[in-house]
């Protein structure tokens, strides 16, 4: 065990851009080495990303070591697992992060299987114990608690947060580190990647969406340009209903949150219109923060809230626009 | 004919579930299991499969004997087998033992063409056992998959389609593999009463209970001792109270909106 | 000369031999067809005196519901009572002269006085009989009701009846006219005929021919009571009386579990299941198409109509189809269109039950094949409400509210059961609340269930036999571990299922709906006065208490009871479109809910007042539909009550 030293941090880029999730998990693994005082390592992998390498320095990385060839250019679980785990028994890290994308949720396991070691899921926190050993938080049983875990014997310690859970860091351009290539051959992989069809700009998903802008009954139809407009200020943002717009087939099924409907997580909810049923607050009560907007100064929307306007929408959100824009 | 396997797990109904914040343990006294519910999309998967290609659905569960509703269930929706892994001496398993004992159970069963197992669980929501059991067995594997596109019986190839955050990606692989599905991709159908009554009059016919011996594995990696994770304490966690701040609209209501915002880093 | 009835004068031997002959070629034909009904029926042990002991209560309520339509029921009164009146007669004719006088010449019943009035009364019937068959061709060629149907037989019937009467009246007036009888102004319609054809020639000849045409009518009539819709008649004493809950389960699951045997079928997959008492019911049917008219989702989407439900099976049945039904008779979005309000069953002057078919299909399609239209089944397998909102916040309702649990042991005077709806719809707790409050107010002690669940009710009406024997079997076992006088349910689909369907399952349920409390309390005086509420109302029964269970005039007391408050009634019942899974299943198309609220927009009241956490519900979504939100208030008893209660 004693062989195993260093943070080591998975950089996850997708056509050239590296995921701002994986940054984040570099500054949390940043404050790790530094308590441990070790060096921090970030792995990446891709094609032809000279562009980027040096990237994970500037966000607090001592030294990169990346793969670059074409067989590697568009992610594969197969591939990228057997890189990396060449890539750990060599380097040995004793803590090794992944940010918890759709990839890195499926890639940690796989890593983790094929070393035999430990790994931890959605942390939301990390600690240093006094045998130096990575204390991963994470929230099971849908949020009710935190469990506090650790991987004694086995090393490395994997672990994968979710985005958005630690903050991005500030990036320097001056900082200097180490960039080292490495060489990994691989057969082709049995799962092979025929096609990616990117989602560009087609509608979001709504379960995929960092901002939802929600309406109900409430809402007219004449005015939807507003909501509109009040996406617009918010990147990855789109618009929800409640369900008596859709039995009303004003809107697509698509759009429903709530009971039977979808349920949604984003950072921020913004609800308008709506006058707060059960049925509808189930389908969004993990929502980060929650703004209601509504005339009814009794409707059960505000109970939910973390934010509540009493005014009629036509007036607020135009406004709201407004302080949005010049704002930012 | 193709073989399927379905891993399914019986967990507390997590929104029942509450914490003694004097023990520093959950109470899961009273508190009724259920399937966890992307499994059930895992078995509708397998049957559909089942139902256009023809073949064989197997589920299995690696839990205490109180599964065995949930195994009823999954016959009575049409699978035609399941298997109760059961033994003390899988307690206490995190995520590789378990895959571990799923996978030298699967080796058990002998014959698979698609492993699919639920994207995560309810109780725990890891996501790892679909991966770890597919690189345990050596084949291919894939989560969060939104559709099979087509299965080519002769050749054994798979192909499917899955969603991540910015796209759509097709895959194809040569069977075996195992595949993760999450809630939503299709609609689990109703388990058929009267099949559910003749699970409870005939079980030995459709259900088999398997503890360590039927399968063959290394008993260090099994159970605690299998387990390189531990959980070394559980808190309360902070409520996620809403604050409430209401206020009649005004401008001055708005830039503290905006203000708000900006603390809470959505801004 | 004594007044007496003349047997067959101005009939010559072989005129008579032809009726002979008719008739019994008539009864041959009769009995055969009788046979072969039997053998569809598949009658067996068939208690005669006991059906008919029934009956005679049966013949009154038939007649009240064939009434409900004025014109109609008269129509049909005049009918019957003139057919029946007709046949005792004819009967008694051949009674004096095939049996008595060939006994004794001198044996007669018809004589004097007796004679007399047996004319009068006759002719009485005759002309009622007329009356009501020229109303009925009236109808069905000139105001053409929507509902009715003019088949072949539908005509031929009618014009034979008449036939009947007119040749029957013409034969008494050429007689009279011919013979110039005395004491014959009491066949009057016959002596006001005479007068007509007092100089006519060749009335001998005349009446000869008439005479057998009569007589083959007859004979061709009598088998219709088989052949025909007419078999409705005879029908109607033999079959068994349906009431509105007649579905009595195939099977018990505890003596399955027991005897781990399963050689039972569920449901109605084909005609075979059908039992001899539901093959009458079904072939008594005469198209009449009431039960279509009341249904409320014939009436907003016209995919379900019970008559042709009826038809359907009729169909099967007469020709022996044995296909499972679903798939050729009956579709499945007519199935699940019905909201099982059981308006029909209780318009049928027949007493025909379509509801009872829909079910048993239900049964079929979600026991044996699972099929279900909705979520809320799996949510009540696996979580205990249609909501599939979890266990724990059953009792957030109860949160701030002084209500406690049931002590085992301890006897209490109320359970209240207060239903999923009560427990989890943010409406329906309010209903709750305000009959704790109502309870707490005086003082009455009553208690809730920490283990209540769902009742299962619907898992009974959506069809999944097995998971309502699952839910009766829990809950009968946590009623036997408490103490109690009554249960009182806030929800009338709770009230019936535990009053009408837990009676199969060897316990005997005291419960009591809140209206029924309400109605107690105000009648032994715990409840004195209410202060006064002026506005007007409607009342909307709910199906199940009204159409299930009877209750429909506590409720109207109860709101008599309070000063100054109006009620209007709206002209027809219709149901508001929640039960029988409809507030579960996505609907199409045009809404019962909102029909029903057009209904009583009509009246214009200020309050709709009903009983039933699925009716308010109904009714709110209706509002909302039509962006009337706040044109009427929509209030359960209950809530109205402990408004005024002093």
């Amino acid at each position: 065990m004693v062989e195993f030293s260093g943070v080591c941090v998975y950089i996850e880029q997708r056509r050239g851009i590296i995921q701002e999730a994986s940054l984040q998990l570099l500054g949390e693994g940043r404050r790790l080495a530094d308590k441990l005082n070790v060096n921090l390592v970030a792995f990446m992998i891709g094609y032809n990303i000279n562009d980027i390498i040096n990237e994970p320095i500037c966000y607090g990385a001592d030294r990169v070591v990346y793969v670059d060839d074409e067989v590697y250019k568009h992610y594969n679980v197969e591939a990228y697992t057997k890189v990396l785990v060449e890539l750990l028994l060599k380097y040995k890290p004793e803590i090794f992060l992944v940010a918890g994308t759709k990839y890195g949720r499926e890639l940690a396991p796989s890593i983790a299987a094929c070393l035999e070691t430990g790994i931890t899921a959605d942390c939301t926190g990390f600690d240093v114990d006094e045998s130096r050993n990575l204390v991963q938080i994470r929230p099971p049983f849908g949020g009710r608690v935190l469990a506090y875990i650790i991987t004694p014997m086995k090393r490395p310690q994997i672990a994968t947060a979710r985005p958005n859970v630690f903050p991005t860091p500030k990036r320097n351009t001056y900082r200097k580190g180490e960039v080292i290539r490495e060489n990994i051959a691989i057969g082709k992989p049995r799962l092979e990647l025929v096609e990616f069809k990117e989602s560009g700009d087609e509608e979001l998903p709504i379960e995929k969406a960092e901002v939802i802008v929600a309406i109900g009954r409430g809402f007219s139809k004449s005015d939807y340009h507003l909501v509109y407009e009040l996406c617009k200020a918010f990147p990855n943002s789109t618009i929800g209903c409640s369900r008596p717009l859709v039995d009303q087939g004003l809107m697509p099924r698509s759009k429903q949150i709530g009971q039977t409907g979808k349920t949604v997580r984003p950072k921020l909810y913004i609800a308008i219109g709506i006058s707060g049923a059960v049925q509808h607050i189930a389908g969004m009560k993990d929502s980060r923060y929650v703004i209601a907007i509504n005339k009814d100064p009794n409707a059960e929307i505000f109970k939910f809230c973390d934010f509540g306007v009493i005014g009629d929408y036509k007036e607020v959100i135009p406004k709201l626009i407004e302080a949005l824009k010049s704002k930012h | 004919m193709l073989n399927m396997i379905v891993g399914i797990k019986w967990v507390p109904d997590t929104a029942d579930v509450k914490f003694d914040p004097v023990k520093g343990t959950l109470i899961r006294e009273g508190v009724e299991s259920i399937i966890n519910p992307p499994d059930l999309n895992a078995i509708e998967l397998a049957l559909s499969i089942k139902e256009k290609y023809g073949g064989k659905v197997y589920v299995i569960s690696m839990s205490p004997p109180a599964a065995l509703k949930g195994l009823k269930m999954a016959i009575a929706m049409g699978a035609d087998k399941a298997i109760l892994l059961t033994d003390r001496r899988f307690a206490g398993a995190d995520t590789l033992a378990t895959s571990y004992t799923l996978a030298m159970a699967i080796r058990k069963i002998g014959s698979y063409d698609i492993i699919i197992f639920g994207e995560e669980t309810i109780d725990s929501a890891t996501g790892h056992i679909g991966p770890e059991v597919g690189e345990i067995l050596g084949i291919s594997h894939i989560s969060y998959i939104k559709r099979i596109l087509n299965i080519d019986l002769t050749s054994k190839i798979i192909e499917l389609e899955r969603e991540v955050e910015d796209g759509v990606e097709v895959y194809r692989s040569k069977l075996p593999i195992v595949v993760s599905v999450g809630v939503g991709i299709n609609s689990p159908r109703y388990p058929i009463p009267i099949r559910r009554l003749y699970t409870e009059v005939e079980t030995e016919k459709y259900i088999e209970i398997w503890d360590l011996n039927n399968i063959e594995a290394d008993p260090n990696k099994i159970g605690l001792q299998g387990s390189p994770t531990r959980v070394i304490k559980i808190v309360a966690a902070p409520m996620v109270q809403r604050r409430m701040e209401i206020f009649q609209y005004s401008s001055e209501v708005l830039n503290l909106l905006i203000k708000r915002l900006k603390e809470c880093e959505i801004l | 000369m004594i007044a007496q009835r003349e047997h067959f004068i101005m009939v010559p031997e072989w005129a008579i031999l032809v009726l002979y002959i008719s008739i019994i070629l008539s009864l041959i034909f009769t009995m055969y067809g009788i046979y072969h009904k039997f053998s569809i029926y598949g009658i067996r042990n068939f208690n005669f005196l006991s059906t008919l002991r029934r009956k005679t209560g049966f013949i009154l309520q038939s007649e009240l519901r064939l009434l409900r339509e004025r014109y109609g029921g008269l129509m049909h009164t005049l009918i019957v009572a003139g057919l029946v009146v007709l046949a005792i007669g004819t009967f008694l004719v051949f009674f004096e002269y095939d049996i008595l006088m060939k006994i004794n010449p001198n044996y007669r019943i018809l004589t004097g006085s007796i004679y007399l009035a047996y004319e009068f009364i006759l002719d009485l019937a005759g002309l009622l009989l007329i009356i009501g068959l020229v109303m009925a061709i009236t109808r069905r060629t000139i105001f053409k009701p929507s509902r009715l149907e003019n088949r072949v037989e539908d005509i031929v019937v009618l014009l034979l009846l008449l036939y009947g009467g007119l040749s029957g009246f013409i034969l008494e007036g050429l007689r009279i006219a011919a013979k110039g009888l005395q004491y014959n102004q009491l066949s009057f319609i016959g002596y006001i005929l005479s007068i007509a054809f007092l100089n006519i020639n060749g009335i001998a000849e005349m009446y000869l021919a008439i005479w057998i045409s009569h007589a083959i009518t007859l004979a061709v009539t009598l088998p219709l009571f088989i052949y025909s819709k007419l078999r409705h008649f005879p029908l109607f004493f033999i079959s068994p009386p349906y009431s509105v809950y007649e579905f009595k389960p195939s099977f018990s699951l505890n003596e399955v579990l027991k005897s781990k045997k399963i050689d039972f079928k569920v449901g109605l997959e084909s005609i075979d299941a059908l039992n001899w008492g539901q093959r009458v019911n079904i072939d008594a049917c005469v198209n009449c198409g009431r039960c279509r008219d009341v249904c409320p989702a014939y009436r907003a989407n016209k995919i379900l109509s019970p008559k042709a439900v009826i038809q359907k099976l009729r169909e099967f049945m007469a020709k022996n189809i044995c296909n499972a039904i679903t798939d050729s008779a009956l579709h499945e979005n007519e199935i699940w269109a019905c909201t099982t309000c059981g308006e029909c069953v209780v318009t049928c002057p027949i007493f025909i039950n379509p509801l009872n078919y829909i079910l048993e299909s239900r049964r079929y399609l979600v026991t044996n094949l699972g099929k279900v239209p909705t979520n809320a089944l799996f949510n009540i397998m696996v979580r205990g409400n249609p909501y599939g909102l979890p266990r724990s916040d059953r009792r957030n309702w109860m949160k701030d509210l002084n209500v406690s649990y049931a002590k085992e042991g301890e006897e209490v005077e109320v359970i209240l059961w207060v239903g999923c709806a009560g427990a989890y719809d943010s409406r329906a707790q309010k209903i709750a609340k305000s009959l704790v409050s109502l309870l707490n107010k005086l003082n009455i002690k009553f208690a809730v269930l920490r283990e209540e669940e769902c009742c299962g009710e619907l898992a009974r009406r959506l069809g999944d036999e097995i998971l309502f024997q699952e839910i009766v079997g829990r809950n009968i076992e946590i009623f036997r571990k408490y103490k109690f006088k009554q249960i009182v349910t806030l929800c009338p689909h709770c009230y019936n299922t535990f009053r009408n369907d837990y009676s199969d399952f060897n316990i005997k349920l005291n419960v009591k709906s809140h209206v029924e409390l309400i109605y107690d309390l105000i009648a032994n005086g715990r409840i004195k006065t209410f202060s006064p509420l002026n506005k007007t109302i409607v009342y909307h029964d709910p199906c199940y208490l009204r159409n299930y269970n009877g209750v429909l005039v506590e409720p109207r007391k109860i709101i008599k009871s309070i000063p100054e408050l109006k009620i209007v009634e709206t002209s027809k019942h219709f149901c508001c479109g929640g039960g029988g899974g409809g507030n579960w299943i996505e609907s199409e198309g045009v809404r019962i809910n909102v029909q029903r609220l057009e209904d009583i927009a009509m009246k214009n009241p200020d309050v709709i007042a009903t009983a039933c956490p699925y009716c308010v519900s109904m009714f709110e979504d209706a509002l909302k539909f039509k962006d009337l939100e706040g044109k009427f208030e929509v209030k359960d008893l209950c809530e109205i009550v402990c408004g005024v209660l002093r």
